[in-house]
């Protein structure tokens, strides 16, 4: 774990700080703590893997809990902690030392199976008419580690019908520089801003309409520095991308309660960068209630995605090596993609066991990449 | 541009269309479904479409912060 300033620590600690030496309200008792254990198996396979230079197994499967925990206070402070672990085991990665490093000698795998592990704190006030909150965390890989840390803010207004609502959320990421050849080349730097501005209005009392604009601001070493480009001559050469990446979002989202049972959910984004990505995205979530004792809706969703990709993306021996950019990661390739699935989720609406919900989706790329996501999730309310 | 026209004029609709809806009248504007943000067992997925796609923003997920997915 690297942190390289002290910046996650003072947060963390005035943000707890402050909230305790804020004068409390006496509003009655603490509304008291929610916990939820999620959990998800995903698996994917596909034969354009980036690592050795967009032809290759993509075949990769991950697991892991996540552990939500809540408490929300009397005094209308809301504190939140995320604990989450994840097991990936990668084909791809495993092919990173593909060529031996000399004669005889083959590279460790170690990366073949990787550990992830991210925390998230979060605090939040509720007032009248606004909220302000905060997050720091922490997430550490096999060769990634990155803290963050993030301010975000609500305001209604016209008898809380509207909504307006930003965030500003900043990652400070470090990476090992793994090379095609395995080897480590030492340390590299990527920072990350988000910004985020939504809107959202009661339309009347069975519709509401979200409207949010995104920007993203990454700069640093963006490639993947074990990513293979085999260019014509059949040399083989590290990815490159620019150091600076500028990426917008449009969301609209409206749910409508078409019946008291009935639920309509639909989002759609439109997305453009620098690197000349463009994409546009559909979601349709039909949720319906079933009548059983309390609160139980099951949905099925379709979501669609279409992309053209960006100029540094080539396939493999398409680049000369006299480009300046040049990658041949097909997740920057023009393709479309349809996911669908269904869920289901359960609110029994009493203390103890609470909740619980599952939810399963099969997403197909035009390229060949396919994956599987199995989810589920309990509650516990106290 | 004539989408773009087209989604204005619909959210003006939208919005002009406005009933006030009183603190008593929002039962199914609280129901989980109703809700703007995900359902957390869907942000997983968003979490796998950022670095399966070249898109980020408008999803409440992350941009940053590693994946465990290269």
């Amino acid at each position: 774990m690297q942190l390289r300033s002290g910046l996650g620590p003072f947060i963390f600690l005035s943000l707890f700080v402050t909230g305790w030496m804020l004068p409390s309200q006496t509003l009655g008792q603490d509304k008291g703590l929610q916990v939820d254990l999620l959990s998800r198996y995903y698996t994917q396979d596909g034969d354009h893997s980036a690592v050795t230079g967009g032809e290759g197994t993509e075949e990769l499967d991950a697991v892991g809990p996540i552990i939500l925990v809540q408490y929300e206070t009397s005094t209308r402070w809301i504190y939140n902690a995320e604990l989450g672990l994840e097991n990936v085991t990668s084909a791809s990665l495993d092919r990173i030392d593909y060529f031996e490093s000399a004669p005889g000698v083959n590279v460790s795998s170690a990366s073949r199976k990787d550990n992830r592990v991210h925390i998230n704190l979060g605090a939040t006030k509720q007032m009248d008419r606004q909220t302000l909150g905060a997050t720091v965390g922490f997430s550490g890989e096999y060769d990634y580690r990155s803290i963050n840390a993030g301010l975000n803010g609500s305001w209604d207004w016209n008898a809380k019908m509207t909504t307006l609502s930003g965030k500003i959320h900043f990652y400070s990421d470090t990476l090992d520089r793994i090379d095609i050849y395995g080897f480590n080349e030492g340390e590299a730097d990527r920072e990350t801003l988000d910004l985020g501005l939504s809107l959202t209005q009661v339309i009347n009392r069975n519709m509401v309409l979200d409207i949010e604009l995104a920007r993203s601001d990454q700069s640093g070493f963006l490639s993947a520095p074990f990513n293979e480009v085999h260019l014509q001559n059949g040399t083989i050469l590290a990815e490159q991308l620019p150091d600076q990446r500028i990426r917008d979002a449009i969301k609209l989202q409206l749910n409508v309660a078409l019946s008291p049972r009935v639920v309509q959910r639909s989002y759609a984004r439109y997305y453009t960068d620098d690197w000349d990505i463009k994409s546009t995205t559909l979601e349709l979530e039909t949720h319906f209630k079933l009548k059983w004792k309390g609160e139980n809706w099951i949905y099925p969703f379709i979501r669609y995605y279409d992309q053209t990709g960006s100029t540094f993306f080539g396939k493999r021996h398409s680049f000369s090596g006299d480009e300046s950019y040049f990658s041949s990661d097909w997740d920057l390739s023009t393709f479309d993609s349809f996911k669908y699935g269904f869920g289901f989720r359960k609110d029994m609406q009493k203390k103890g066991l609470s909740r619980w919900s599952i939810r399963l989706s099969y997403y197909d790329r035009s390229d060949g990449l396919n994956s599987i996501s199995v989810s589920g999730g309990m509650g516990w309310s106290f | 541009m004539k989408a773009c026209f087209l989604v204005i004029t619909l959210i003006g609709l939208l919005c002009t269309s406005c009933s006030q809806v009183q603190p008593w009248q929002r039962e199914t504007l609280s129901k989980e479904p109703m809700l703007i943000k995900d359902c957390p067992l869907h942000r997983f997925e968003r979490s796998s479409e950022v670095y399966r796609e070249g898109s980020v923003g408008g999803t409440n997920g992350k941009s940053g912060g590693g994946c465990g997915c290269s």
